[in-house]
């Protein structure tokens, strides 16, 4: 187990496995997305209160849901990279911050559209929800920043480790705010006791979106560490004989 | 046709949609350019560098 972990933790192998895996990652969850879908759209039923509205939960929970898996993926990235001084969890911690701000900007967008008809506005200052979301956003922003304004990888890798650790403080926050707060947004209909509060074929499409989008999310992810690796590990042998393999020209 | 009304949220909803599938698409186009990016520059730089010697 442990051989096997540090074998994976090592780049080259990292590089070479992870280009295996992205495909299946995009093709599993383009088929969880695509019947999601069209679930979601025409097989669900109405729902009684809020009628063909509804349908917007299932792209907006896969996105909010993405949105504060990639801070966590990022913040514990961070973590793993200050305390064991691994060089992989500081490239998967970089790469996730991209991603994550797309997310939230997603989740705050079909959140806002579903707004306007609900509650009657596009946005609410002060809302607890709302507000924290945002703030997430605007922590992913200062992440980005901060390591862009660093030329030396591995101090942008420390300071930004430290951000994305604070910043962290915010995710229990945004996951109980509609809890310790009174917001306009509704409480989780998928985690309350008792079991999700919808029927089966309302439930198994928005089950499969966020299946579908937590593959397509690792695909990204993937995708972007092995982005990372290399550049990082640009002065390798390994990437330089991956680059300009034996016998090729100059 | 009729299948594709929501009702008054017919904006609403395939709006949603239709933005997600734009970041979606942005996001993957994004990670493949930058990989493709780094690729490319890590050529022009290894041949440099092999040409110097």
């Amino acid at each position: 187990m442990w051989s096997f972990l540090h074998k994976l933790a090592s780049p080259p192998h990292f590089y070479g496995l992870s280009a295996k895996m992205i495909p299946w990652f995009y093709a599993a969850g383009l088929v969880a997305v695509a019947y999601g879908t069209i679930a979601g759209l025409f097989y669900a039923p109405a729902d009684e209160e809020m009628n063909d509205g509804f349908r917007i939960i299932y792209v907006h929970v896969p996105a909010a849901f993405i949105s504060m898996s990639a801070y966590m993926v990022m913040a514990l990235g961070a973590g793993i990279g200050l305390i064991w001084r691994m060089k992989l969890a500081h490239a998967v911690a970089a790469s996730a911050a991209p991603l994550g701000a797309w997310f939230t900007f997603l989740a705050l967008i079909t959140g806002s559209i579903w707004g306007r008809p609900m509650w009657g506005t596009w946005w609410e200052w002060g809302d607890p929800r709302l507000t924290s979301e945002l703030l997430m956003l605007f922590l992913y922003f200062g992440y980005l920043a901060l390591r862009a304004a660093i030329d030396d990888t591995a101090k942008a890798d420390k300071a930004s480790a430290v951000l994305a650790l604070v910043g962290a403080v915010n995710i229990p926050i945004i996951h109980f705010s509609v809890e310790w707060w009174t917001s306009l947004h509704q409480g989780s209909t998928l985690l309350k006791s008792g079991g999700p509060g919808m029927p089966p074929d309302m439930l198994y499409p928005l089950l499969a979106m966020i299946l579908g989008f937590v593959l397509l999310f690792a695909a990204l992810l993937l995708t972007r560490v092995r982005t990372e690796v290399l550049h990082r590990e640009r002065r390798t042998r390994w990437v330089r004989k991956l680059i300009m393999p034996a016998g090729e020209p100059a | 046709m009729e299948i594709f009304m929501m009702g008054k949220y017919s904006v609403h909803v395939w709006s949603s949609f239709g933005i997600t599938a734009v970041v979606l698409i942005i996001c993957v186009l994004q990670a493949r350019h930058r990989h493709r990016q780094v690729l490319s520059d890590l050529r022009v730089r290894i041949k440099a560098m092999e040409s110097e010697q």
